[in-house]
């Protein structure tokens, strides 16, 4: 009985850390006592999702999820056709990238039939990165104020559904103790963290932040300012705006 | 009805919308009523009905007739996707067993839609039959998938017994549900 072995539980239910699970199918590769486990787990559950208490779905649900399938689709193939990108209606659905681990996929896929785990979290850059192309949707430089004569843009580039939002500026004053540079996007005049960093000796800073979190929450943001913060963890803008220009999400 | 949705998913790989549609109706009210028991949230249910159909349409090849049925995979890659769905959402809530919004249970039953109908009657009434714990313990594992420590903490039973009682008392509700089988003497497969 390996340690490994303990895991079968939370592999199942996608429990484990990236690490965690990589180490897991490495072993798993080799325990048929694992696998027949799983093989097992999957066996003794396919029918519990039939104690579900009927529960009406949501009004007009099907057109919503029919209809932002098919409008995602078309989007796709008009994106093909013309170079110049639109920036996307504000959609309901939010993306993600779902990534098949090649080798474990198929290795389980052949052991224990159709059950994977097809909920990749976007964090395995090595399967996808090579068909995907990244894409501008937005572009705008930073307006300095009074506080400091630095420069800066942003930028927010979509790869395979995914939107990040780049920032870079330069010509900023060094840091001084605890203090960072903080990226918020307001909606109306609500602030939402979207990354924090510190100048190089240069006085050059960048930031790449992921989306998917804000576009889930449905944050309509329509502005962008970086602030320089006493501390690097404030949830709440308190010190300068140094750098802001609107943006549309 | 396997064939059905085999032809289906076949042809909807080959971008027949309507197909989808077909697939989509008969499964929503299943899908929702899952993975709605899962997430314990109208909204969250619906994205991930919503991821699910999504990789359906734009995935090819992720099901493989030759591994199973048809609507069992479809109701894994559900599990799945609501499992990340709510690991994306743990502050929005914590999905608790008891909790639930009567007025969200509609009258009409599963039972009604197409060929679940006996597998719904005799996998509810084997789970009855389990005792307490035991129920809780395939709730808080399968529906609300939580890890093992978890899981212990929530029972008040050492980690290192997690995994003994999870297979107890799945394989008590599978022998209860075969005692029903037979009781029935109409088994199908």
């Amino acid at each position: 009985m390996n340690k490994q072995c303990e895991k079968v539980i939370d592999y199942f239910n996608d429990q484990l850390t990236e690490i965690d699970k990589k180490q897991f199918e490495e072993h798993l590769a080799t325990c048929d006592a694992c696998q027949e486990e799983l093989k097992e787990l999957q066996e003794l559950t396919e029918d519990l999702p039939f104690i579900s208490e009927p529960v009406t779905p949501n009004e007009g649900m099907k057109d919503r999820v029919l209809g932002n399938i098919l409008q995602e689709e078309q989007e796709k193939t008009d994106e093909a056709a013309t170079p110049n990108f639109k920036p996307k209606p504000q959609s309901k659905r939010k993306y993600q990238t779902w990534i098949q681990n090649g080798l474990a996929a198929a290795l389980l896929l052949s052991l224990i039939g159709n059950i994977y785990l097809l909920n990749q979290p976007a964090d395995n850059p090595d399967s996808e990165t090579a068909a995907t192309i990244d894409e501008i949707i937005n572009s705008v430089s930073l307006e300095d104020t009074e506080i400091m004569n630095a420069a800066g843009r942003a930028s927010i580039v979509q790869n395979n559904g995914e939107k990040v939002l780049l920032v870079q500026a330069e010509n900023l004053q060094k840091i001084e103790g605890d203090q960072a540079y903080q990226v918020w996007l307001l909606e109306d005049d609500k602030p939402y963290r979207a990354g924090t960093f510190v100048p190089n000796q240069a006085g050059e800073g960048a930031v790449a932040f992921s989306l998917s979190e804000l576009e889930k929450s449905n944050v309509n943001w329509d502005t962008i300012a970086i602030t320089l913060e006493p501390s690097a963890d404030n949830q709440e803008p308190q010190g300068d705006i140094i750098l802001a220009a609107g943006i549309e999400s | 009805m396997n064939e059905q949705d085999v032809t289906w998913y076949q042809n909807i790989q080959n971008g027949d919308q309507r197909a989808l549609e077909a697939l989509y109706d008969k499964y929503e009210k299943l899908l929702f009523s899952f993975v709605y028991k899962m997430t314990q949230n109208r909204e969250v249910t619906e994205e991930v009905v919503q991821d699910v159909f999504l990789k359906i349409w734009t995935k090819k090849g992720m099901y493989d007739p030759s591994k199973g049925k048809f609507s069992s995979w479809l109701l894994t890659i559900s599990r799945y996707t609501a499992i990340d769905f709510m690991r994306k959402k743990k502050d929005s809530k914590d999905f608790s067993l008891e909790e639930r919004d009567a007025t969200h249970v509609d009258d009409t039953s599963l039972e009604e839609e197409v060929e679940w109908k006996e597998d719904t009657k005799q996998i509810k009434q084997a789970m009855k039959q389990l005792k307490k714990d035991q129920q809780k313990v395939i709730i808080l594992f399968y529906f609300k998938a939580l890890s093992q420590q978890k899981i212990a903490d929530q029972l008040g039973i050492p980690l290192g017994t997690v995994k003994g009682r999870i297979r107890l008392a799945l394989k008590h509700l599978k022998e209860k549900l075969h005692m029903l089988e037979e009781k029935r003497g109409d088994i199908n497969e």
